[in-house]
């Protein structure tokens, strides 16, 4: 299981770290390792996560994708992921419609978005001899968001720098 | 460890909504009063029918407010407005109101850069 915290931006790929005002986004995921060697991890992953701008917007996204990992013997792995998946936003703001030649207060079904993700960073093994050694991971995430507004700007990167942590549910299981 | 782990992320993460929270900026109807030393003629305009009616005519298909400005030297300055400067509160819009250009800024750099070596 993975549990993380991130700080989002609307940003042009790899030109920011981390900004402010703090956008943050929760997300809690699972992997199923496909291969796994000395030196390497190779897995899925499938992740649910709540993301808050405020201001603009509310979304819960749920994706999935592939990571690789490279380990060294002293703990530390690099760790490079590629996740699509779909994020539903709502408008934190309050929300007009024109409705017979008016504006009426009123929500509406939110947006749907496609969101594609590469992400690299580092973990460390806080146990590096156990199979099931917890791990906390610091990753860098760049996005893309699509559609964003129809007609006028087709896409929005975004990046975040996310900071989380991995552990086996129970303990003691050996893979 | 599990657990201290999973403590300190989500103390991380509450810290981090409770930070980024904060209430919307709201606006007193006195905000949008005016206050300008300027009279205004547009009234007196002699296309103001016509302006009217086209600045209507664009509320009236979902814009929320608009306003415009017209000045040529035969009938000097008209200004306009139609819809909402506030929709929370329902005021209307005034030409003295301030509003955001926008994009709409990039047509009249445009305007300007193919006009201006024109007239020398």
């Amino acid at each position: 299981v993975k549990v993380a915290v991130s700080n989002e931006a609307t940003a042009i790929l790899y030109t920011k770290l981390f900004t402010t005002p703090v956008h943050p986004c929760m997300q809690v995921g699972t992997e199923y390792q496909y291969k796994t060697g000395p030196h390497f991890e190779f897995y899925q992953t499938a992740n649910l996560g709540y993301i808050y701008h405020n201001h603009l917007y509310q979304g819960l996204y749920l994706n999935t994708g592939i990571g690789y990992d490279y380990k060294f013997n002293f703990g530390l792995k690099l760790k490079g992921l590629f996740e699509l998946g779909y994020l539903h936003t709502f408008t934190t703001q309050d929300e007009y419609q024109f409705k017979e030649g008016e504006f009426v207060n009123g929500m509406d079904q939110g947006n749907a978005r496609l969101m594609t993700m590469l992400s690299v960073g580092a973990g460390y093994l806080l146990k590096k001899n156990k199979p099931t050694s917890p791990e906390i991971f610091l990753l860098y995430k760049s996005w893309i968001e699509y559609p964003y507004s129809r007609g006028f700007i087709p896409m929005m990167s975004h990046i975040n720098l996310e900071i989380g942590c991995k552990f086996y549910l129970f303990g003691n299981h050996e893979k | 460890m599990k657990n201290n782990l999973l403590k300190i992320i989500s103390l991380l993460g509450l810290v981090m909504l409770a930070v980024s929270c904060s209430d919307d900026e709201s606006f007193q109807p006195s905000f949008y009063e005016c206050s300008l030393p300027f009279t205004d003629s547009s009234q007196l305009h002699g296309s103001v029918t016509e302006y009217q009616v086209l600045l209507d005519k664009i509320t009236g298909s979902g814009v929320p407010g608009i306003m415009m400005a017209v000045q040529t030297d035969a009938e000097g300055l008209w200004l306009g407005t139609s819809g909402k400067a506030d929709l929370k509160s329902d005021i209307s819009l005034q030409s003295c109101n301030m509003t955001r250009v926008g994009s709409t800024v990039k047509t009249f750099t445009a305007d300007g850069t193919i006009t201006r070596p024109t007239a020398g």
